[in-house]
């Protein structure tokens, strides 16, 4: 193969932020193959220094859009553990219901509109609009809304909670709107079963790739882990303190980046939906491993693409997981409970939860009531060294294809990991006509 | 018919819609203003709902699709000086940003109303209050040029609202 092939995607679309891909080519001869993320680098955790400890969680809920919940969560298990602060069993379950709407949310958003375009063969969720995949499409919108609401229930807002506390709740749903959400939760299930098969008539169009890795994520011995569990891994094991989290997620600098990469036992690793399946995947409720069988999804799958199916796994599990989680409140009674007070002032800890994207780590040194050191590792940024190397190995392999074949296969990869470069950026350039 | 009329002007809803990111200093404005309405509106009328959409982005679709009318406030790049101000429709401006590339948190609003205009066909009419920002980098506050215009902003913004109720809803 004598081929020149010059790919310089900048600004690959419909991912979060920015993140550029080029591949020069000459004569067949690979020069450079590079995921590069230009964005500028984060500062959240100074924004955290010299705060009270019940300012921290509606700071870092406002770093992600998509993830605030998460973010949330993490930052008041990370300031509990500290205080050593344990919360009611109902408070526990409804976190659970939290993290599974997020979860919902973010899933049903990458599917629908992000990633089915490229299955359906066009530039955007726009043409299907109207297009014989519409029914699709509603049944989408239909979800997320479901999603939204459910988010909107148990945190008081659909993004950027308000009634996750340190301690437990400000607020609660009543059992009466909880039984109205397990019949809309209900109703869902077919329209979610739906979208799988309509993203299992297109499932051909997910490039057949594999590449041996290590996925990282939370497992627990009693539930498919989401808020709670211990770090483990698909190449080591399971770590024993989580407070050694940095064991597993070495963070190092590279010069095309400006997010930190993450290594562990191998030279990268992943983590999302896919890690947490490779890893959980027994755990999984019934309908979920239905879909899974559906999809010829078995662990480990080394296949990146196979991430968006695993977020269609997840996104069913959610919804089982949420009707038994609703079913558990309502066995016991809602209880109008006071979030649990604080009474230590001064204490290191870690908090860690699964989010959309991946594993999710803060940790807070707190003195008198004040925070003195934080520090947040993201999920995207511990996969896009497992980007970079999908793409060196991935590039040999397609060299023969047309340009703009290369360019889509290397774009839908990035997505496939879904990933969040710039998590908090927002704003309107406006021309007026 | 005449009554039904009235009677189906007198339901339409606005939707107040602050969206930003307060950890990127100016990009805060748009929720400040919506904070400064919430506390300032007990004038306003019972059809006008305040949302706080942050950096929400596509899930933003479900929110501005449940109103007839939206008023969205937010800071724009227009070229203008830092801290001036804007009050435009959705039919005045094209966006920069392509709309046909769909993003979420970080998207383009006008991609998000462009979707739920085609999906949802709500809402009918959809009004920006844009603030040209000087600074959208991380860090909390806003900067000096905002700053200093804050309480324009504060009384433009509730005229604005209150002409959007007496010409729209009454």
């Amino acid at each position: 193969m004598s081929k020149d092939v010059s790919v310089n995607v900048h600004h690959v679309t419909r991912v979060e932020g920015h993140g550029n891909i080029v591949v020069d080519v000459k004569k067949g001869d690979i020069k450079q193959v590079q995921w590069q993320v230009p964005e500028a680098p984060r500062f959240f955790e100074a924004m955290l220094r010299g705060r009270h400890y019940d300012d921290l969680r509606p700071i870092t809920s406002r770093i992600c859009g998509i993830c605030s919940i998460g973010h949330s969560l993490a930052s008041l298990k990370a300031t509990e553990d500290a205080l050593d602060v344990s919360i009611s069993a109902q408070s526990q379950i409804l976190r659970r219901l939290a993290i599974n709407g997020e979860n919902m949310q973010s899933h049903i958003l990458h599917i629908g509109y992000l990633v089915a375009p490229d299955l359906f063969g066009v530039g955007s969720v726009f043409p299907l609009v109207g297009s014989k995949h519409q029914d699709a499409l509603l049944k989408i919108v239909q979800l997320h809304r479901l999603s939204n609401e459910m988010s909107d229930l148990i945190c008081g807002r659909t993004t950027h909670p308000i009634r996750l506390v340190v301690g437990g709740f400000s607020m609660v749903p009543t059992e009466k709107q909880l039984l109205d959400m397990k019949q809309r939760l209900l109703d869902a299930v077919e329209p979610t079963k739906d979208v799988a098969n309509a993203v299992l008539s297109v499932a051909d169009k997910l490039p057949d790739f594999t590449r041996e890795t290590e996925y990282i994520g939370l497992s627990s011995d009693e539930e498919y882990a989401l808020y709670d569990g211990y770090v483990n891994s698909t190449d080591t094991g399971a770590l024993k303190d989580y407070r050694n989290y940095k064991d597993f997620m070495q963070e190092y600098v590279v010069s095309q980046s400006t997010a930190k990469y993450a290594k562990h036992a191998r030279k990268s690793y992943m983590v999302g939906a896919l890690a947490r399946y490779n890893l959980n995947s027994e755990q999984l409720h019934p309908l979920a491993k239905e879909t899974a069988k559906l999809f010829g999804l078995k662990p480990v799958c080394y296949n990146p693409y196979m991430n968006t199916i695993a977020q269609i796994v997840e996104f069913v599990h959610n919804i089982e997981d949420s009707l038994m989680q609703i079913e558990k409140l309502l066995d016991h009674g809602m209880k109008d409970e006071k979030p649990v007070k604080v009474k230590k002032k001064t204490g290191r800890g870690v908090g860690i939860v699964e989010v959309p994207r991946g594993i999710l780590v803060h940790e807070y040194d707190i003195k008198d009531a004040l925070c003195t050191k934080a520090n947040c590792i993201i999920p995207t940024n511990q996969n896009h060294a497992n980007i970079q190397h999908d793409m060196e190995e991935l590039v040999p392999q397609i060299l023969d294809k047309p340009q703009k074949e290369i360019e889509l296969t290397l774009e839908m990869l990035v997505r496939a990991y879904d990933p969040c470069i710039s998590c908090s950026t927002h704003y309107l350039d406006v021309t007026f006509v | 018919m005449v009554l039904l009329y009235c009677v189906s002007l007198m339901e339409k809803t606005i939707g107040v819609i602050g969206i930003g990111n307060p950890l990127r200093y100016d990009d805060a404005i748009g929720i400040i203003l919506l904070d400064f309405l919430k506390d300032h509106g007990t004038d306003f009328h019972p059809n006008v709902s305040f949302v706080d959409a942050g950096t929400a982005g596509m899930n933003v679709l479900h929110v501005i699709s449940e109103f007839d009318i939206v008023l969205i406030i937010d800071a724009v790049q227009m070229g203008k000086a830092p801290g001036s101000w804007n009050f435009f429709s959705y039919g005045d401006v094209e966006s920069q940003k392509e709309k046909e590339h769909i993003s979420t948190h970080i998207s383009d609003i006008f991609q998000v109303i462009e979707l739920a205009k085609r999906i949802q066909k709500k809402p009918e009419k959809i009004y920006i209050f844009g603030i040209e920002p000087a600074d959208l980098s991380i860090g909390q506050g806003l900067s000096k040029q905002v700053k200093d215009n804050l309480s324009t902003l504060q009384e433009m913004v509730k005229e604005k609202l209150s002409w959007m109720i007496d010409s729209l809803l009454s």
